[in-house]
Parts: structure tokens; sequence; C-alpha cells
């Protein structure tokens, strides 16, 4: 299967929002850790301190944005009126993408 | 074989049958790009084999492969089966059924409405199957409607002298229909004619979204 | 599952996801914010506990993804598992449900 943009994006898309779902009910489960009072929570976040969890976290982050500029296309792609340059929407998403992750990344 | 100047894939298909396997089993018809018989799979793409030359299509040492179409049973050799795509076709309701009699007027139509411009961008189908070969959700799932059959429907939902607007949007709405396009573009992109389905798809989604909210669907 | 149902699905998915990108931005960008200014446990806290605008929009949040994570997943175990029927979208349920708790349960700890 020729691995065209449109397909490509749906991929990144589609991957993507798998890990997400994954990945969300632990990051819930550790969020909710703080009921048990502050000095859970700061044990939790000490542990966040790692650089493993730090490349997780950006991992992720960049996960998250990955999807949603799949998603902005999705929607671009069927709800704004059809135009030619709808190839271009995925080069958008990943460079959405892309931004986002590098903000989080310099602000770790 | 012998290589010449401006050889397509039907022209090597056709000279393979001819001189060196006479049961090679295939089809085509007017050879010109018009018809979309040729259709088979060159190099793991989906094209009409009368309009793809040689040249372009060879990968490295002069290697090409010819597999029939994607997604639709063998009958033989490159010859495959498009009852199911025709079938398909039928249960997205791609049928006109108007309103006037021989002896009503002609409804007037403006080539320029939104509409009509809509409607005539993805009118020109020939049924070849390029698209349905090369969708990825047709591959997944079997019940899957399909590119073509979806952007037919597409062309007659928005047209006003259709009788069976709501019944149409029906038979394309859900699982089987509009609402498993994942905007691969795989057919836009393929497609001979430069149809693009995805945009009818999208418009079909978005047609089912306003009957089902206003309680007509 | 009838075509009205798998249509409102559609529907479902779209409107989370237009309230998921408005979300998912506004928490991104209040998380560079806080990391930056390396908050601890009990700076976090202080500011969202009692918050009930916080607690609105990280609950608002939290349904979004119930709604959206679960319909995501149902075309990818169709398609690339082949696990259609009642039996999926049981299981799909079951998602949602873990996703509420686990979401709800993180929103409480942090704001209440």
């Amino acid at each position: 299967m020729s691995a065209h943009t449109g397909y490509l994006a749906f991929l990144v898309h589609r991957v993507s929002g798998i890990l997400l779902t994954l990945f969300l009910p632990v990051h819930f489960f550790a969020l909710g850790s703080a009921l048990e009072g502050a000095a859970a929570f700061d044990t939790f976040l000490a542990w966040t301190e790692r650089p493993l969890v730090k490349f997780a976290e950006w991992g992720i982050v960049l996960l998250l944005a990955a999807h949603l500029g799949g998603g902005l296309r999705v929607l671009a792609l069927e709800f704004l009126p059809w135009r030619d340059w709808q190839k271009s929407l995925a080069a958008a998403a990943a460079a959405l993408a892309l931004a986002v992750g590098l903000a989080f990344a310099l602000a770790l | 074989m012998p290589r010449q100047a401006s050889q397509t894939v039907l022209d090597v298909v056709t000279y393979i049958q001819r001189a060196l396997d006479a049961t090679l089993a295939y089809r085509f018809a007017c050879r010109v790009g018009m018809c979309g018989s040729c259709a088979m799979t060159v190099n793991g793409v989906a094209r009409w084999t009368c309009r793809t030359h040689i040249d372009k299509a060879v990968k490295n040492e002069n290697q090409i492969e010819i597999a029939p179409l994607r997604n639709l049973p063998v009958v033989r050799d490159l010859v495959t089966d498009m009852r199911e795509f025709f079938d398909k076709w039928a249960r997205a309701k791609g049928q006109f059924r108007g309103t006037r009699s021989r002896n009503d007027d002609f409804p007037a139509l403006k080539p320029d409405t939104p509409a009509r411009v809509q409607i005539d961008a993805g009118i020109e189908c020939i049924g070849c199957a390029v698209c349905y070969s090369a969708c990825d959700v047709v591959s997944w799932n079997p019940d899957y409607l399909g590119p073509a059959a979806l952007n037919r429907a597409w062309t007659l939902v928005k047209d006003e002298r259709d009788s069976r607007r709501t019944e149409r949007l029906r038979a394309v709405a859900g699982d089987a229909g509009c609402h498993s396009c994942h905007t691969h573009m795989s057919c836009t992109e393929r497609c001979p004619k430069g149809i693009s389905p995805t945009a009818g798809i999208a418009g079909l989604k978005r047609e089912i979204a306003s009957a089902l909210l206003g309680g007509k669907l | 599952m009838t075509f009205r149902a798998q249509s409102l699905l559609w529907v479902a998915q779209r409107a989370s996801a237009a309230v998921l990108a408005l979300c998912v931005t506004v928490h991104l960008a209040t998380m560079v914010y806080a990391i930056r200014g390396g908050l601890s446990a009990a700076e976090i806290l202080s500011r969202t506990r009692g918050s009930v605008a916080w607690f609105a929009f990280y609950a608002l949040f939290v349904l979004a993804v119930t709604v959206h994570a679960p319909i995501g997943l149902r075309p990818v175990l169709g398609e690339w598992l082949g696990w259609r029927g009642r039996s999926r979208d049981a299981f799909l349920l079951v998602v949602a449900m873990i996703l509420a708790g686990l979401g709800m349960r993180a929103v409480f700890g942090m704001f209440l």
C-alpha cells in the first residue's frame, strides 16, 4: 500500500490515539494519588524528575500534539468546503505537533 | 519481450497473451483511457494499464509486477469478479429516481449553483474500481460500501430532482457507510478521472448529521 | 447497533474532538507554565484546591475523553482485530467507565 501523505497522517493519528488511550488511565491513576495528600503527591512529583520519566512525558505530549494535529486535519476535511490544498493539511498538522513538542521539551 | 517507445502496461499484457502465454486472462476494451476496463494493480498500485507507460511504472532492473485489482475476488489471472463492487453501488442506492413524467416540463437546473458544482465534480465516475481497490477500509471492513458507491450516492443526494434522498442517506450511514471513511484519501489519490470520493463522503457525513439532528432520518 | 446510533457516535466523536481541542490546548499551556515554575505539590494543590472553575474545566475534560477515546477505539478494534458486534461495544462501555472513574477520582483529588 503506497504510503502517501493522507495515509501517513491517518496512521500517525490512529497510532497516537491508541497509545494515548493506553496512557491515560495510568495518568489519571497517578494523579488520583493526590487524594492521599500533598506528601504522596510530592513523592510522585519527585519520581517525575527522573530523566526517563521526563522523556516519556515529552513523548506523551508529542503524541497528544500529533493526535490533535491529525484530528484538526480530519475536522477540516469533513467540515470545511473542499479545496485542492487538502494535502498540505497533513503537513500543517505535523508542523503543529512538532511545535508543541518542542515547546514542551524546552519547558522540561 | 521487445521494449518499444511509448509502451503501456496494457501493451505488455497484450503481447504476453499473444506471443508468450495464450491462456492469460485479462480485461480491456477501449485501450485509450475512457472505459476503465483495463484497471489492474501495477507494482502495488491500482491504475489503468492503458494509461500507464512502462517507463513510468518500472522499478529496478526493468521489473514490473502486474496483478489483478485488490479487494475483489479473482476469476482468473488478471480478471476480477466485479459483482460485489456493483452490488455495493446498488446498496448505496446509487440509482436516480425523479418525480416528473414525460408530460411535465423540464426542471430548470442552473449549472453554477453550489450543489450542481459539487455534483459535477463527482459525476464522471465510470465504475472502474480503482478507488475501491486502493481503499484500505474496503480491505479491513468487508461491509464497507466503498468510495465509488458512496461518491455516486453523494451526487444523487445533492440532486434536487431525486426523490429518494432520505432513503439514500439511511443506506449510506453507519459502519458500512460513509462513517467508516478515515480520510486516507487513497481513492482521491488514485482516481484516474480526478474525482475526490473523500469530498463526497465528507459531504454525506454532514448531510446525515443534519438530518439526524433535525429528526429527519 | 442501528445506523442511526452509529451516526450519532460519529457526531459525538466530532463534538468531543472539538471540546478536546480546546481543553488540550489549555491543559498543555497550563502544564508548560506550571513546570517552568518548578511547582511543588503544595503549590500546585494550593492553586487548584477549592477552585470551581478548574474543577469544572477538568471535569469537562474527563467527560470529553470518556466519550472520545472509546468511540475512537471502536473502528480500530473492528478493522485491525476483526472484533465487531455486541461484545466490542460492551468492552468499550467498560473502557469508558474506567476512564470516567479514574478521571473523576483524579479531578476530585486535585480540587476538592
